[in-house]
Protein backbone atom coordinates (compact mmCIF):
# COMPACT_ATOMS: atom_id res chain seq x y z
CA UNK A 1 0.00 0.00 0.00
CA UNK A 2 1.24 3.37 -0.91
CA UNK A 3 1.97 6.22 1.44
CA UNK A 4 -0.61 8.24 3.49
CA UNK A 5 0.10 11.50 1.08
CA UNK A 6 -1.11 9.26 -2.15
CA UNK A 7 -4.48 8.88 -0.67
CA UNK A 8 -8.06 10.30 -1.65
CA UNK A 9 -9.24 11.59 1.88
CA UNK A 10 -13.15 12.43 3.08
CA UNK A 11 -12.51 14.04 6.03
CA UNK A 12 -15.56 14.79 7.88
CA UNK A 13 -17.48 15.48 3.99
CA UNK A 14 -21.19 16.27 4.20
CA UNK A 15 -23.16 17.18 1.14
CA UNK A 16 -26.00 19.00 1.03
CA UNK A 17 -28.37 19.41 -1.82
CA UNK A 18 -31.02 22.02 -1.92
CA UNK A 19 -33.91 19.77 -3.07
CA UNK A 20 -33.24 16.56 -1.65
CA UNK A 21 -31.41 17.55 1.65
CA UNK A 22 -28.58 15.55 3.32
CA UNK A 23 -26.84 13.29 0.76
CA UNK A 24 -23.85 12.73 2.82
CA UNK A 25 -23.05 12.89 6.51
CA UNK A 26 -19.97 13.12 7.90
CA UNK A 27 -17.96 10.46 6.07
CA UNK A 28 -14.27 9.08 6.43
CA UNK A 29 -12.85 7.20 4.00
CA UNK A 30 -9.67 7.00 2.74
CA UNK A 31 -8.53 5.51 -0.56
CA UNK A 32 -5.06 4.36 -1.15
CA UNK A 33 -2.99 5.03 -4.63
CA UNK A 34 -3.07 1.82 -7.26
CA UNK A 35 -6.09 0.79 -4.93
CA UNK A 36 -9.45 -0.95 -6.92
CA UNK A 37 -12.18 -0.14 -5.11
CA UNK A 38 -15.89 -0.88 -5.07
CA UNK A 39 -18.52 1.55 -3.40
CA UNK A 40 -21.51 -0.67 -3.04
CA UNK A 41 -24.93 0.97 -2.50
CA UNK A 42 -28.61 0.84 -2.86
CA UNK A 43 -29.91 2.85 -5.83
CA UNK A 44 -30.34 6.79 -4.90
CA UNK A 45 -28.30 6.37 -1.69
CA UNK A 46 -25.44 9.09 -2.51
CA UNK A 47 -22.50 6.88 -4.30
CA UNK A 48 -22.69 9.30 -7.73
CA UNK A 49 -22.88 11.97 -5.43
CA UNK A 50 -19.36 10.31 -4.10
CA UNK A 51 -17.75 9.80 -6.96
CA UNK A 52 -18.42 13.70 -8.28
CA UNK A 53 -17.12 14.86 -5.01
CA UNK A 54 -13.77 12.70 -6.03
CA UNK A 55 -13.98 14.01 -9.91
CA UNK A 56 -14.33 17.32 -8.26
CA UNK A 57 -17.97 18.03 -10.41
CA UNK A 58 -19.02 18.66 -6.42
CA UNK A 59 -17.79 20.43 -4.02
CA UNK A 60 -18.87 18.98 -0.45
CA UNK A 61 -20.95 21.40 1.50
CA UNK A 62 -18.57 20.98 4.82
CA UNK A 63 -15.71 18.63 5.05
CA UNK A 64 -12.97 18.34 2.90
CA UNK A 65 -12.16 15.74 0.22
CA UNK A 66 -8.31 15.54 -0.54
CA UNK A 67 -7.22 14.08 -4.28
CA UNK A 68 -3.34 13.95 -4.76
CA UNK A 69 -2.12 16.11 -7.46
CA UNK A 70 -1.73 13.49 -9.75
CA UNK A 71 -4.99 12.09 -9.98
CA UNK A 72 -6.68 15.50 -9.76
CA UNK A 73 -4.84 16.33 -12.61
CA UNK A 74 -5.86 13.45 -15.36
CA UNK A 75 -8.29 11.41 -14.44
CA UNK A 76 -11.05 9.22 -16.37
CA UNK A 77 -14.82 9.35 -15.52
CA UNK A 78 -17.05 6.33 -17.09
CA UNK A 79 -20.59 7.37 -16.85
CA UNK A 80 -23.76 4.65 -16.24
CA UNK A 81 -24.93 5.11 -19.81
CA UNK A 82 -22.26 5.53 -22.81
CA UNK A 83 -22.47 8.72 -23.27
CA UNK A 84 -20.76 8.90 -27.15
CA UNK A 85 -21.11 11.89 -29.38
CA UNK A 86 -23.66 10.13 -32.41
CA UNK A 87 -21.85 12.72 -35.04
CA UNK A 88 -17.78 11.51 -33.77
CA UNK A 89 -16.77 8.47 -35.15
CA UNK A 90 -15.65 6.06 -32.52
CA UNK A 91 -12.16 7.33 -33.09
CA UNK A 92 -13.35 10.61 -32.34
CA UNK A 93 -14.67 10.23 -29.17
CA UNK A 94 -12.31 8.29 -27.81
CA UNK A 95 -9.88 11.06 -28.63
CA UNK A 96 -12.27 14.02 -27.49
CA UNK A 97 -10.32 14.62 -23.71
CA UNK A 98 -7.19 14.74 -25.97
CA UNK A 99 -8.46 17.31 -27.91
CA UNK A 100 -9.46 19.50 -25.19
CA UNK A 101 -6.09 19.33 -23.33
CA UNK A 102 -4.95 20.49 -26.74
CA UNK A 103 -2.30 18.01 -27.15
CA UNK A 104 -0.58 17.41 -30.39
CA UNK A 105 -1.79 15.05 -33.36
CA UNK A 106 0.19 12.26 -33.63
CA UNK A 107 0.18 12.16 -29.95
CA UNK A 108 -3.36 12.14 -29.83
CA UNK A 109 -3.40 9.24 -32.70
CA UNK A 110 -0.53 7.13 -31.02
CA UNK A 111 -3.05 7.66 -27.94
CA UNK A 112 -6.04 6.58 -29.45
CA UNK A 113 -5.34 3.68 -30.90
CA UNK A 114 -3.22 2.37 -27.64
CA UNK A 115 -6.71 3.14 -25.93
CA UNK A 116 -8.97 1.38 -28.52
CA UNK A 117 -6.56 -1.99 -27.99
CA UNK A 118 -6.91 -1.97 -24.31
CA UNK A 119 -10.88 -1.85 -25.06
CA UNK A 120 -10.75 -4.60 -28.22
CA UNK A 121 -12.00 -1.98 -30.44
CA UNK A 122 -8.61 -1.54 -32.67
CA UNK A 123 -10.58 -2.06 -35.59
CA UNK A 124 -13.61 -0.34 -34.98
CA UNK A 125 -12.17 3.66 -35.03
CA UNK A 126 -14.13 4.47 -38.04
CA UNK A 127 -17.71 3.74 -37.02
CA UNK A 128 -20.01 5.83 -35.80
CA UNK A 129 -21.70 5.03 -32.50
CA UNK A 130 -25.02 4.07 -33.79
CA UNK A 131 -23.69 0.80 -35.77
CA UNK A 132 -22.26 -0.47 -31.81
CA UNK A 133 -23.95 -2.61 -29.57
CA UNK A 134 -24.34 -1.22 -26.12
CA UNK A 135 -21.69 -3.54 -24.73
CA UNK A 136 -19.34 -1.72 -27.46
CA UNK A 137 -20.68 1.38 -26.82
CA UNK A 138 -19.38 0.99 -23.32
CA UNK A 139 -16.45 -0.06 -23.89
CA UNK A 140 -15.65 2.88 -25.88
CA UNK A 141 -16.25 5.13 -23.32
CA UNK A 142 -13.67 3.18 -20.81
CA UNK A 143 -10.64 4.00 -23.99
CA UNK A 144 -12.26 7.54 -23.70
CA UNK A 145 -11.72 7.32 -20.03
CA UNK A 146 -8.51 5.86 -20.41
CA UNK A 147 -6.85 7.67 -23.38
CA UNK A 148 -5.20 10.48 -21.25
CA UNK A 149 -3.31 7.47 -19.19
CA UNK A 150 -5.28 8.80 -15.71
CA UNK A 151 -3.80 8.02 -12.35
CA UNK A 152 -7.15 7.77 -11.18
CA UNK A 153 -10.60 6.41 -13.26
CA UNK A 154 -13.83 6.60 -11.64
CA UNK A 155 -17.14 4.40 -12.82
CA UNK A 156 -20.88 4.94 -12.12
CA UNK A 157 -22.26 2.05 -12.46
CA UNK A 158 -20.93 1.41 -15.42
CA UNK A 159 -21.96 -1.96 -16.60
CA UNK A 160 -25.26 -1.24 -15.14
CA UNK A 161 -27.90 -1.54 -18.36
CA UNK A 162 -26.07 -4.49 -20.08
CA UNK A 163 -26.79 -7.73 -20.14
CA UNK A 164 -25.36 -10.32 -18.20
CA UNK A 165 -22.76 -12.00 -19.94
CA UNK A 166 -21.46 -8.46 -21.62
CA UNK A 167 -21.19 -7.38 -17.61
CA UNK A 168 -18.74 -10.14 -16.95
CA UNK A 169 -16.59 -9.97 -19.66
CA UNK A 170 -16.36 -6.11 -19.63
CA UNK A 171 -15.48 -6.84 -15.00
CA UNK A 172 -12.94 -9.27 -16.06
CA UNK A 173 -11.79 -6.80 -19.14
CA UNK A 174 -11.16 -3.52 -16.13
CA UNK A 175 -9.58 -6.00 -13.95
CA UNK A 176 -7.16 -6.84 -16.71
CA UNK A 177 -6.66 -2.84 -17.55
CA UNK A 178 -6.22 -1.70 -13.80
CA UNK A 179 -3.66 -4.70 -12.98
CA UNK A 180 -1.53 -3.27 -16.65
CA UNK A 181 -1.90 0.43 -16.15
CA UNK A 182 -2.12 0.43 -11.86
CA UNK A 183 -4.04 3.15 -11.31
CA UNK A 184 -5.94 3.98 -8.79
CA UNK A 185 -9.76 2.74 -9.58
CA UNK A 186 -13.57 3.47 -7.79
CA UNK A 187 -16.24 1.30 -9.01
CA UNK A 188 -19.66 1.99 -7.78
CA UNK A 189 -21.79 -0.58 -8.33
CA UNK A 190 -24.86 -1.63 -6.52
CA UNK A 191 -24.37 -5.16 -7.52
CA UNK A 192 -22.89 -6.98 -4.69
CA UNK A 193 -21.54 -10.06 -7.14
CA UNK A 194 -19.55 -7.66 -9.31
CA UNK A 195 -18.16 -5.52 -6.66
CA UNK A 196 -16.94 -9.14 -5.04
CA UNK A 197 -15.84 -10.50 -8.20
CA UNK A 198 -13.73 -7.32 -9.60
CA UNK A 199 -12.01 -5.13 -6.85
CA UNK A 200 -9.66 -5.76 -4.01
CA UNK A 201 -11.82 -3.83 -1.14
CA UNK A 202 -15.52 -3.29 -0.82
CA UNK A 203 -17.15 -0.58 1.24
CA UNK A 204 -20.62 -0.79 1.70
CA UNK A 205 -23.05 1.88 1.92
CA UNK A 206 -26.15 2.53 3.72
CA UNK A 207 -29.17 4.31 2.43
CA UNK A 208 -29.42 8.41 2.37
CA UNK A 209 -27.73 9.53 4.40
CA UNK A 210 -24.95 7.68 3.05
CA UNK A 211 -23.17 6.44 5.92
CA UNK A 212 -20.52 3.61 5.97
CA UNK A 213 -22.05 -0.22 6.87
CA UNK A 214 -19.02 -1.88 6.26
CA UNK A 215 -15.18 -1.88 4.67
CA UNK A 216 -14.03 -5.20 3.81
CA UNK A 217 -10.81 -6.47 1.52
CA UNK A 218 -11.55 -8.99 -1.36
CA UNK A 219 -8.39 -11.30 -1.23
CA UNK A 220 -9.58 -13.02 -4.29
CA UNK A 221 -5.95 -12.74 -5.45
CA UNK A 222 -4.72 -10.51 -8.44
CA UNK A 223 -5.70 -12.20 -11.73
CA UNK A 224 -9.25 -12.94 -11.45
CA UNK A 225 -10.28 -15.93 -14.08
CA UNK A 226 -14.40 -16.39 -14.80
CA UNK A 227 -14.06 -19.31 -13.17
CA UNK A 228 -13.62 -17.43 -9.44
CA UNK A 229 -17.32 -16.89 -10.10
CA UNK A 230 -18.21 -20.76 -9.10
CA UNK A 231 -15.19 -20.56 -6.31
CA UNK A 232 -16.06 -21.45 -2.61
CA UNK A 233 -13.74 -18.79 -1.63
CA UNK A 234 -16.19 -16.20 -3.92
CA UNK A 235 -18.84 -18.09 -2.77
CA UNK A 236 -18.45 -17.38 0.96
CA UNK A 237 -16.95 -13.47 0.49
CA UNK A 238 -19.81 -12.69 -1.47
CA UNK A 239 -22.16 -14.57 1.29
CA UNK A 240 -20.42 -12.68 3.97
CA UNK A 241 -21.37 -9.19 2.29
CA UNK A 242 -24.97 -10.46 1.52
CA UNK A 243 -25.09 -10.90 5.11
CA UNK A 244 -23.97 -7.32 6.35
CA UNK A 245 -26.10 -5.77 3.70
CA UNK A 246 -29.18 -7.95 5.43
CA UNK A 247 -28.19 -7.76 9.21
CA UNK A 248 -28.61 -3.19 8.34
CA UNK A 249 -31.91 -4.02 7.13
CA UNK A 250 -32.30 -0.77 5.16
CA UNK A 251 -29.30 -1.02 2.73
CA UNK A 252 -30.17 -3.07 -0.18
CA UNK A 253 -33.74 -1.75 -1.26
CA UNK A 254 -33.20 -1.38 -4.98
CA UNK A 255 -35.63 1.39 -5.28
CA UNK A 256 -34.08 5.06 -4.55
CA UNK A 257 -35.82 7.05 -1.66
CA UNK B 1 -35.75 7.82 -52.59
CA UNK B 2 -39.05 8.61 -52.99
CA UNK B 3 -41.55 5.67 -52.69
CA UNK B 4 -44.20 5.49 -55.64
CA UNK B 5 -46.33 6.21 -53.28
CA UNK B 6 -44.92 9.43 -52.28
CA UNK B 7 -44.73 10.47 -55.85
CA UNK B 8 -47.84 9.83 -57.32
CA UNK B 9 -50.48 10.09 -54.90
CA UNK B 10 -50.09 14.21 -54.58
CA UNK B 11 -50.17 14.19 -58.46
CA UNK B 12 -53.00 12.58 -58.85
CA UNK B 13 -54.78 14.04 -56.31
CA UNK B 14 -54.02 17.82 -58.16
CA UNK B 15 -55.26 16.16 -61.29
CA UNK B 16 -58.74 15.45 -59.80
CA UNK B 17 -58.76 19.17 -58.05
CA UNK B 18 -57.70 21.10 -61.54
CA UNK B 19 -60.22 18.82 -63.63
CA UNK B 20 -62.39 19.72 -60.82
CA UNK B 21 -61.71 23.42 -60.88
CA UNK B 22 -62.20 23.31 -64.58
CA UNK B 23 -65.56 21.59 -64.66
CA UNK B 24 -66.89 23.79 -62.10
CA UNK B 25 -65.61 27.23 -64.44
CA UNK B 26 -66.40 25.68 -67.98
CA UNK B 27 -69.81 24.52 -66.62
CA UNK B 28 -70.93 28.06 -65.72
CA UNK B 29 -71.36 26.81 -61.91
CA UNK B 30 -68.72 28.89 -61.14
CA UNK B 31 -68.79 32.51 -62.76
CA UNK B 32 -65.01 33.02 -64.28
CA UNK B 33 -64.59 36.33 -63.08
CA UNK B 34 -64.78 34.35 -59.76
CA UNK B 35 -62.99 31.46 -60.28
CA UNK B 36 -60.94 31.19 -63.82
CA UNK B 37 -60.68 27.77 -65.21
CA UNK B 38 -57.18 25.91 -64.44
CA UNK B 39 -56.86 26.01 -68.58
CA UNK B 40 -57.27 29.73 -68.52
CA UNK B 41 -54.69 29.97 -65.75
CA UNK B 42 -52.19 28.06 -67.25
CA UNK B 43 -52.73 30.04 -70.90
CA UNK B 44 -51.58 33.11 -69.02
CA UNK B 45 -48.70 31.71 -67.08
CA UNK B 46 -47.27 30.88 -70.63
CA UNK B 47 -48.55 33.56 -72.34
CA UNK B 48 -46.68 35.88 -70.15
CA UNK B 49 -43.87 33.38 -68.81
CA UNK B 50 -40.71 35.31 -69.33
CA UNK B 51 -42.32 38.32 -66.29
CA UNK B 52 -43.50 35.48 -64.72
CA UNK B 53 -40.49 33.88 -64.03
CA UNK B 54 -38.29 37.00 -63.46
CA UNK B 55 -41.08 38.26 -60.79
CA UNK B 56 -40.17 34.13 -59.19
CA UNK B 57 -36.47 34.87 -59.04
CA UNK B 58 -36.42 38.06 -57.79
CA UNK B 59 -38.80 36.85 -54.61
CA UNK B 60 -37.00 33.52 -54.23
CA UNK B 61 -33.86 35.85 -54.12
CA UNK B 62 -35.17 38.08 -51.50
CA UNK B 63 -36.84 35.18 -49.41
CA UNK B 64 -33.52 33.51 -49.99
CA UNK B 65 -31.52 36.71 -48.35
CA UNK B 66 -34.21 36.90 -45.31
CA UNK B 67 -33.34 33.20 -45.07
CA UNK B 68 -29.63 33.77 -44.53
CA UNK B 69 -30.04 36.90 -42.69
CA UNK B 70 -32.10 34.87 -40.17
CA UNK B 71 -29.57 31.72 -40.45
CA UNK B 72 -27.24 34.02 -39.42
CA UNK B 73 -28.91 36.60 -37.09
CA UNK B 74 -30.99 33.92 -35.65
CA UNK B 75 -28.38 31.30 -34.70
CA UNK B 76 -25.80 33.96 -33.84
CA UNK B 77 -28.67 35.08 -31.02
CA UNK B 78 -29.53 31.49 -30.30
CA UNK B 79 -25.97 30.57 -29.51
CA UNK B 80 -25.58 33.87 -27.21
CA UNK B 81 -28.59 33.25 -25.20
CA UNK B 82 -27.19 29.68 -24.77
CA UNK B 83 -23.68 31.02 -23.38
CA UNK B 84 -25.29 33.54 -21.19
CA UNK B 85 -28.13 33.40 -18.87
CA UNK B 86 -28.24 37.33 -18.41
CA UNK B 87 -28.46 37.36 -22.35
CA UNK B 88 -30.79 35.03 -22.68
CA UNK B 89 -33.37 36.14 -19.63
CA UNK B 90 -32.43 40.00 -21.53
CA UNK B 91 -33.34 38.72 -25.45
CA UNK B 92 -36.01 36.13 -24.55
CA UNK B 93 -38.97 38.77 -24.74
CA UNK B 94 -37.84 40.49 -28.18
CA UNK B 95 -37.43 37.35 -29.72
CA UNK B 96 -40.64 36.29 -29.00
CA UNK B 97 -41.61 40.05 -30.35
CA UNK B 98 -40.75 38.51 -33.94
CA UNK B 99 -43.15 35.41 -33.67
CA UNK B 100 -45.80 37.47 -32.71
CA UNK B 101 -45.38 41.05 -34.94
CA UNK B 102 -48.01 41.58 -37.85
CA UNK B 103 -45.92 41.85 -40.46
CA UNK B 104 -48.31 43.32 -42.76
CA UNK B 105 -48.72 46.09 -39.73
CA UNK B 106 -45.33 47.34 -40.21
CA UNK B 107 -44.31 46.59 -43.79
CA UNK B 108 -45.06 50.42 -44.47
CA UNK B 109 -43.23 51.44 -41.33
CA UNK B 110 -40.07 49.16 -43.47
CA UNK B 111 -40.57 51.16 -46.77
CA UNK B 112 -40.20 54.20 -45.17
CA UNK B 113 -37.22 53.09 -43.57
CA UNK B 114 -35.60 51.06 -46.55
CA UNK B 115 -37.68 52.53 -49.20
CA UNK B 116 -39.42 50.91 -51.92
CA UNK B 117 -37.26 48.06 -53.84
CA UNK B 118 -35.63 44.66 -52.55
CA UNK B 119 -33.98 45.86 -48.87
CA UNK B 120 -37.41 46.15 -47.40
CA UNK B 121 -38.72 42.76 -48.39
CA UNK B 122 -35.74 41.23 -47.14
CA UNK B 123 -35.81 42.27 -44.45
CA UNK B 124 -39.80 41.58 -43.93
CA UNK B 125 -38.70 38.29 -45.00
CA UNK B 126 -36.22 37.70 -42.06
CA UNK B 127 -38.63 39.20 -39.31
CA UNK B 128 -41.27 36.66 -39.86
CA UNK B 129 -38.60 33.48 -40.40
CA UNK B 130 -35.63 34.17 -37.71
CA UNK B 131 -37.87 33.16 -34.65
CA UNK B 132 -37.97 29.91 -35.20
CA UNK B 133 -34.65 29.77 -36.27
CA UNK B 134 -33.50 31.73 -32.92
CA UNK B 135 -36.05 28.71 -30.90
CA UNK B 136 -34.70 25.56 -32.73
CA UNK B 137 -30.63 26.25 -32.08
CA UNK B 138 -31.69 27.30 -28.65
CA UNK B 139 -33.77 24.26 -27.63
CA UNK B 140 -30.41 21.97 -29.43
CA UNK B 141 -27.93 24.11 -27.75
CA UNK B 142 -30.19 23.47 -24.16
CA UNK B 143 -30.65 19.73 -24.68
CA UNK B 144 -26.75 18.45 -24.50
CA UNK B 145 -26.99 15.49 -22.07
CA UNK B 146 -25.64 16.90 -18.67
CA UNK B 147 -23.39 13.83 -18.88
CA UNK B 148 -21.31 15.26 -21.88
CA UNK B 149 -21.06 18.70 -20.20
CA UNK B 150 -19.72 16.83 -16.85
CA UNK B 151 -17.14 15.53 -19.02
CA UNK B 152 -16.10 19.10 -20.91
CA UNK B 153 -15.73 20.27 -17.19
CA UNK B 154 -13.81 16.99 -16.28
CA UNK B 155 -11.06 18.11 -18.39
CA UNK B 156 -11.17 21.91 -18.37
CA UNK B 157 -12.33 22.61 -21.56
CA UNK B 158 -13.15 26.18 -21.99
CA UNK B 159 -16.51 28.09 -22.76
CA UNK B 160 -14.57 28.07 -26.82
CA UNK B 161 -14.03 24.42 -26.80
CA UNK B 162 -17.57 23.42 -25.47
CA UNK B 163 -18.98 25.33 -27.54
CA UNK B 164 -17.80 24.23 -30.76
CA UNK B 165 -17.21 20.73 -29.92
CA UNK B 166 -20.18 20.05 -28.22
CA UNK B 167 -23.35 22.91 -28.03
CA UNK B 168 -22.94 23.43 -31.97
CA UNK B 169 -22.69 19.68 -33.33
CA UNK B 170 -25.82 18.76 -30.24
CA UNK B 171 -27.91 21.53 -32.61
CA UNK B 172 -27.41 20.87 -35.83
CA UNK B 173 -30.44 18.76 -36.39
CA UNK B 174 -32.55 21.48 -34.49
CA UNK B 175 -30.88 23.95 -36.55
CA UNK B 176 -31.82 21.90 -39.36
CA UNK B 177 -35.51 22.01 -38.06
CA UNK B 178 -35.69 25.82 -37.82
CA UNK B 179 -34.57 26.28 -41.16
CA UNK B 180 -36.75 24.69 -42.63
CA UNK B 181 -39.76 26.06 -40.70
CA UNK B 182 -37.87 29.21 -41.70
CA UNK B 183 -37.63 28.33 -45.39
CA UNK B 184 -41.69 28.51 -45.80
CA UNK B 185 -42.05 31.76 -43.87
CA UNK B 186 -39.15 33.64 -45.30
CA UNK B 187 -41.05 33.14 -48.50
CA UNK B 188 -44.65 34.26 -46.76
CA UNK B 189 -42.79 37.33 -45.40
CA UNK B 190 -41.40 38.10 -49.33
CA UNK B 191 -44.81 38.11 -50.72
CA UNK B 192 -46.46 40.17 -47.84
CA UNK B 193 -43.35 42.43 -48.23
CA UNK B 194 -43.44 42.84 -51.65
CA UNK B 195 -47.54 43.92 -51.64
CA UNK B 196 -46.24 46.88 -49.88
CA UNK B 197 -42.77 47.31 -51.45
CA UNK B 198 -43.82 46.25 -55.21
CA UNK B 199 -41.87 43.99 -57.27
CA UNK B 200 -41.71 40.32 -57.85
CA UNK B 201 -44.94 37.65 -57.26
CA UNK B 202 -46.32 40.12 -54.69
CA UNK B 203 -46.28 43.04 -56.82
CA UNK B 204 -47.45 41.18 -59.51
CA UNK B 205 -50.71 39.51 -57.00
CA UNK B 206 -51.41 43.06 -56.33
CA UNK B 207 -51.18 44.56 -59.82
CA UNK B 208 -53.57 41.59 -60.92
CA UNK B 209 -55.67 42.33 -58.05
CA UNK B 210 -56.59 45.66 -58.53
CA UNK B 211 -57.04 44.67 -61.88
CA UNK B 212 -59.42 41.87 -61.21
CA UNK B 213 -57.40 39.79 -62.84
CA UNK B 214 -57.84 36.48 -61.13
CA UNK B 215 -56.32 34.41 -63.76
CA UNK B 216 -52.83 36.49 -62.98
CA UNK B 217 -53.52 36.29 -59.40
CA UNK B 218 -53.58 32.25 -59.74
CA UNK B 219 -50.59 32.09 -62.06
CA UNK B 220 -48.90 34.08 -59.19
CA UNK B 221 -49.67 32.19 -56.55
CA UNK B 222 -48.98 28.87 -58.11
CA UNK B 223 -45.60 30.09 -58.94
CA UNK B 224 -45.20 31.47 -55.30
CA UNK B 225 -46.17 27.65 -53.95
CA UNK B 226 -43.59 26.18 -56.80
CA UNK B 227 -41.38 28.87 -55.66
CA UNK B 228 -41.86 28.07 -51.56
CA UNK B 229 -41.16 24.06 -51.96
CA UNK B 230 -38.06 25.00 -53.26
CA UNK B 231 -36.74 26.91 -50.97
CA UNK B 232 -37.73 23.68 -48.52
CA UNK B 233 -36.21 21.41 -50.78
CA UNK B 234 -32.78 23.74 -51.04
CA UNK B 235 -32.91 23.53 -47.49
CA UNK B 236 -33.95 20.07 -46.93
CA UNK B 237 -30.87 19.10 -49.81
CA UNK B 238 -27.98 20.57 -48.11
CA UNK B 239 -29.03 19.46 -44.75
CA UNK B 240 -28.76 16.17 -46.22
CA UNK B 241 -25.82 16.59 -47.98
CA UNK B 242 -23.47 19.19 -44.97
CA UNK B 243 -25.03 17.13 -41.94
CA UNK B 244 -26.11 13.45 -43.09
CA UNK B 245 -24.38 11.97 -40.42
CA UNK B 246 -26.49 14.05 -37.74
CA UNK B 247 -29.73 12.59 -38.99
CA UNK B 248 -28.04 8.61 -38.98
CA UNK B 249 -31.12 6.05 -38.03
CA UNK B 250 -30.71 5.13 -34.11
CA UNK B 251 -28.27 7.77 -32.89
CA UNK B 252 -29.26 8.88 -29.31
Amino acid sequence: MNSHAAAIVFDQVEKDFRRTGKVIAGLDLEIHAGQFVALLGPSGSGKTTLLRLVAGLEQPTRGEVRVPDAARRNRGYVFQEAHLMPWRSVFANVALPLEILGRPREEIRAQVETSLALVGLESAGALLPHALSGGMKMRVSVARALVSKPSLLLLDEPFSALDEATRFRLATELRRIWLAAGMTVVFVTHSLAEAVFVADRAVVFSQRPLRILADLPIPLGAERPDRLRVSPAYAELLARVYEIVAETGDAHTRHAT
Amino acid sequence: MISPLRLFAPLILFAVVVTLLEALSQSGIAPRYLLPPPSEVWATLRGDAREYLRAATITLTEAGLGLLLSFLVGNGLAILMSVSRWLSAALQPYAVFFQTVPLIAIAPLLVIWFGYGIPTVVVAAFIVSVFPVIVNTLAGCRAVEPALRDLFRLYGASRFQTLTKLTLPHAIPNMVTGLRIAAGLAMIGAIVGEFIAGGGLGGLIDAARTQQRLDKVFAAVLLASLAGVLMVGLVNLSARVFVGRWREPGTD
